[in-house]
């Protein structure tokens, strides 16, 4: 899909983010510093487009935990390799001084 | 909790937004997120009001992504017919539609107006490089708190070489006398030392700016505007230029960005000579730049230790002062922060009034379509659906006030940029994005402040099964906004009146100067040919002598600085039986240097002695004039006449030969001050003010004088040549201005209001009509129909004003900073404003209520 080479900056951003373990939407907001209504759109649209996808985290362990379960988001592979192909042309552009740390694997 | 009920509900209002299917898990996943949120504040110990504006901040947010869903599955479960159902109502609805189109759009284009110029003024970031560590370094004195005061030439190193600044710049204002060909151009320039561009962070567009030691000091930068302007733009380094008739080599051109000092098109070396250099003159503007990583706090603390070393190493000249560094933004706009603030205060009040206006005409109008709902439910729409249905609605008719707001706030932009006379070159206020997203958030909120109320009263009708009581709600709904309008727009109309009585006072001050037929320039006669205090005079007295030569030229005269034009020069003095260290005890007095003719030609009144004349040249007897205050208070009930003051820089005694009245210098607003004038050619000045009034209307002759000027020195220009009587009004624009907006805003604030009182009597006769029939048929009189309907929207008012003169008096302290010699508890103002608003209302009241008057109990009775 052409998609990956138009990744916006916000969808950078939340990629970013969910690889580095910010795993459901308020943290993603806390890490990004992007407001809730830049966040959530750009995770549909990712979960949309298939570079993210989400899931419920264990009823039980929310229960034991005596809240209501949340959702969590992580890369696919598709999302994976999108995110390393922007990280590779950041330290393209960078040359040899350095600029992002390339993450390994996004799902935890 | 308050905030998390409220971000609930906003995530219930929001998830009529999404589409159906997905609704479900996405309400469950928003409130999972403010759950966990939520938990992990009180865990930290946020407090409450924090905790809340972390949990409604995100919960708006909702908003946006619960639309963004629906833009991606659309036509989706209804929602797309929602929206034509909504447009067909309105379009239905004609009148409806366009009254409260237009009613929000007013109100929206009101917020646009002064959203642009408070972004304009106090957010915009200035054109230069991180503008908000970009620092004005004033002298604070412990006797003149609050006062920024230049500061002394040495100063300027020992800030150079503290930790806390990466480059200071020292700056005064010189204007310069340009020759262009055979004419010549007044130009305003700066002069200033290295590293001035640097400190804005500003780069040549071409050419260099000036190095730290500049060898030849006949060197000059040039702005980009002048450039353009007076060279075509072309490549001009090294070319030379000539300024007040000597020649100086163009090193490079500045964009327009560098607005330093305010004016200046060129700049030149910063070179004092004499006194100037020392610590004994304080003449200096310094400009700073924080150094990385510094804080401004750090800065503060850090220039008031320097400023504390300066005092005790230098006590002579520099105790009890201390640096400080202000933000720039802070210095410019202090004098439009009260007035932007008061703007943005009545603006936002008409708004809710705006809201509370469109809320009552909402309601009224979900109440004809109860019967619409009704049916609507009975075949199985939920409560849900209908709520949306509403929402959509006013989200429409937002939107639509939002346009229409948006245009005319542009348009009124527009036509406010003629109103103002002038306006310093960073401020040009535009609307831009951000004031275009504010826009949309106020449309928002409008339309859930005028949508919601109608859709509660709305959903509650289940449960309110009896007509009866459904009317009664609604009716003491509608109440609640009326009374909120009338107590706002009270408040509007106070502060418009007090506006009004501070202008009519200001006006009314007499600024001790006749300005009728006066018009006056300004003529720098620069130091390379005019050197001598000979040359000064000689000049001035041909100038004179050829300007009072014309017919239509009554008398001409000179003065250093001409009223409302600038500040005059403030000199330190003593009196002759004072001893010579009182000069530190005395407050500082304006000293202008005047041709004998002044005092006639700007009919200003001498009170006692004589005026100045001939006999008072460079050789003869040293006079002073002063003025009444100065007389007042130095020899009270004593002759002044024949005392004599020496002022602190070259001291030699001069005798008061008389008495003038105060003339205020710097505008009408200026408390008395003490003024000394000295006869012109006993104290001669390189800038020179030239007066005359004229026999005929003073713009006819401004060509005339300005080739008297030229003909004289083909090098000089008369600059800034005003009509005195357009000094004077201009003065005051500001404030004239801000009375007119207040004054616009509140016409139309009690417009508002008097369409929801005549709609709210109008619905009490409809609602009434057959109990009037009855009475009516009983031989009720009209005076007690009029009473019975009245009655209510008496009280509704009565509450409204006595609120709106309450909160105008708590408020009113804010508004101290805008007026002028009047109080903000003023009774005349706000018994004016009680009384007329309610005979506004009576009157608003009593056109629909005359209906009840005129009703026939049989057609009432049939009605029903």
């Amino acid at each position: 899909m052409g998609r990956n080479r138009r990744l916006s900056f916000t969808a950078f951003s939340v990629l970013y983010a969910i690889a580095s373990g910010h795993r459901y939407g308020f943290d993603m907001m806390d890490a990004t510093r992007l407001a809730s209504g830049t966040v959530y759109p750009v995770l549909s649209r990712l979960e949309r487009d298939g570079l993210v996808e989400s899931s419920w985290e264990d009823e039980s362990r929310a229960k034991a935990d005596r809240r209501p379960a949340r959702r969590y988001y992580q890369l696919t592979g598709q999302g994976d390799a999108a995110l390393r192909e922007a990280v590779q042309m950041l330290n393209r552009i960078a040359g040899d001084r350095p600029a992002v740390p390339v993450l390994v694997g996004g799902t935890p | 909790m308050l905030g998390r009920n409220i971000a609930h509900w906003l995530i219930e209002s929001a998830s009529t937004l999404v589409p159906r299917s997905l609704r479900t898990r996405w309400e469950r996943e928003w409130k999972a997120e403010l759950f966990y949120r939520e938990r992990a504040l009180r865990e930290r110990g946020t407090g409450s009001l924090r905790t809340s504006i972390a949990l409604i901040r995100p919960a708006l947010g909702a908003f946006v992504h619960g639309g963004w869903l629906r833009i991606q599955n659309p036509g989706f479960d209804g929602a797309f017919q929602d929206l034509t159902f909504a447009i067909r109502s309105y379009l239905r609805a004609p009148i409806f539609t366009a009254a409260a189109v237009l009613t929000l759009g007013l109100g929206i284009a009101a917020n646009v107006v002064v959203l642009a110029i408070v972004e304009g003024a106090l957010l915009k970031p200035y054109p230069y490089v991180d503008a908000d560590r970009v620092a004005v370094i004033v002298n604070r004195h412990v006797d003149y708190p609050g006062v920024d005061l230049p500061l002394a030439y040495p100063d300027i190193e020992l800030l150079r070489a503290s930790d806390a600044l990466e480059s200071v710049m020292a700056v005064d204002w010189d204007p310069f006398n340009l020759r262009l060909g055979d004419r010549t151009m007044w130009v305003g320039g700066g002069l200033v030392t290295s590293s001035a561009f640097e400190t804005f962070g500003i780069a040549p567009i071409i050419g260099r700016t000036f190095r730290p030691v500049e060898d030849d000091p006949a060197v000059v930068v040039l702005s980009e505007g002048l450039w353009r302007s007076a060279f075509g733009g072309e490549d001009m380094v090294g070319d030379m230029i000539w300024l007040d008739g000597a020649g100086y080599e163009v090193i490079g051109v500045v964009p327009a960005t560098m607005d330093v000092p305010s004016g200046a098109e060129l700049w030149v070396p910063l070179r004092p000579t004499g006194e100037l250099r020392t610590r004994n003159s304080h003449w200096v503007r310094a400009y700073g730049r924080l150094a990385d990583g510094v804080t401004w706090d750090q800065a503060r603390v850090a220039l008031d230790a320097l400023g504390a070393n300066v005092a005790v190493e230098f006590p002579e000249t520099s105790k009890d002062r201390t640096f400080l560094p202000i933000p720039i933004r802070e210095v410019r706009t202090a004098r439009m922060r009260p007035a932007l603030v008061a703007l943005l205060g009545a603006v936002s009040l008409l708004l809710l009034i705006v809201c509370a206006n469109l809320a009552g005409l909402v309601m009224a109008r979900v109440a004809g379509r109860r019967s619409e709902f009704e049916i609507r439910k009975a075949l199985g729409a939920s409560r849900t659906r209908l709520l949306r249905q509403h929402l959509t609605e006013s989200l429409v008719l937002a939107s639509q006030g939002g346009a229409v707001g948006l245009t005319l706030g542009i348009w009124g932009l527009e036509g406010l940029r003629t109103l103002v006379p002038e306006h310093p070159a960073w401020f040009n206020p535009s609307v831009d994005a951000s004031v275009v997203a504010s826009v949309v958030v106020i449309m928002l909120l409008s339309a859930i402040l005028f949508g919601l109320p109608a859709a509660f009263v709305r959903s509650g009708s289940g449960r309110r099964r009896l007509a009866h009581s459904m009317r009664e709600t609604r009716q003491s709904q509608r109440s609640v906004f009326v009374f909120a309008q009338v107590a706002l727009s009270t408040m509007l109309l106070i502060s418009a009146g007090l506006l009004i009585r501070s202008l009519s006072h200001l006006t009314a001050v007499d600024p001790g100067f006749e300005s009728e037929r006066r018009i006056s320039g300004t003529v720098q006669l620069p130091e390379s040919r005019y050197g001598k205090d000979r040359d000064l005079v000689r000049f001035v007295h041909r100038l004179l002598e050829s300007t009072e030569a014309r017919p239509d030229v009554v008398s001409a005269a000179i003065v250093t600085r001409m009223p409302f034009h600038s500040g005059a020069r403030q000199v330190r003095w003593w009196a002759a039986d004072q001893a010579e260290s009182a000069f530190r005890e005395n407050p500082r007095a304006e000293l202008n240097s005047v041709s004998p003719g002044y005092f006639s030609t700007m009919g200003i009144e001498v009170q006692r002695g004589r005026s100045l004349d001939i006999s008072d040249h460079a050789e003869g007897v040293e006079v002073v004039v002063i003025n009444a205050t100065f007389a007042r208070k130095f020899f009270g009930p004593l002759d002044p006449i024949g005392a004599r003051i020496s002022f602190v820089q070259r001291p030699r005694f001069r005798e008061i030969v008389g008495v003038v009245e105060d003339t205020k210098q710097l505008g009408l607003a200026q408390a008395s001050t003490y003024q000394i004038y000295v006869p012109f050619e006993q104290r001669p000045t390189a800038r020179i003010n030239l007066v005359v009034e004229a026999s005929v209307d003073p713009a006819a002759i401004a060509g005339g004088i300005r080739r008297i000027v030229h003909e004289m020195d083909p090098h000089l220009a008369l600059s800034g040549l005003a009509l005195v009587d357009d000094m004077v009004r201009d003065s005051v624009w500001r404030l004239r201005l801000l009375t007119r907006a207040f004054w616009a805003i509140g016409v139309f604030a009690v417009l508002l209001t008097a369409v929801g009182i005549a709609g709210i009597v109008s619905q009490t006769v409809v609602h009434r009509t057959r109990e009037i029939g009855i009475r009516v048929a009983h031989g009720a009189e009209s005076g007690h129909i009029l009473v019975l309907v009245g009655r209510g929207i008496g009280r509704i008012l009565a509450l409204g004003l006595v609120a709106g003169v309450v909160s105008a008096l708590m408020l009113g302290r804010l508004a101290r900073g805008v007026l002028y010699g009047v109080e903000p508890g003023d009774p005349v103002t706000i018994i004016t404003v009680v009384i007329g608003f309610a005979a506004v209302g009576a009157l608003a009241a009593w056109l629909p209520a005359r209906r009840a008057v005129s009703i026939d109990p049989v057609d009432a009775l049939r009605a029903e």
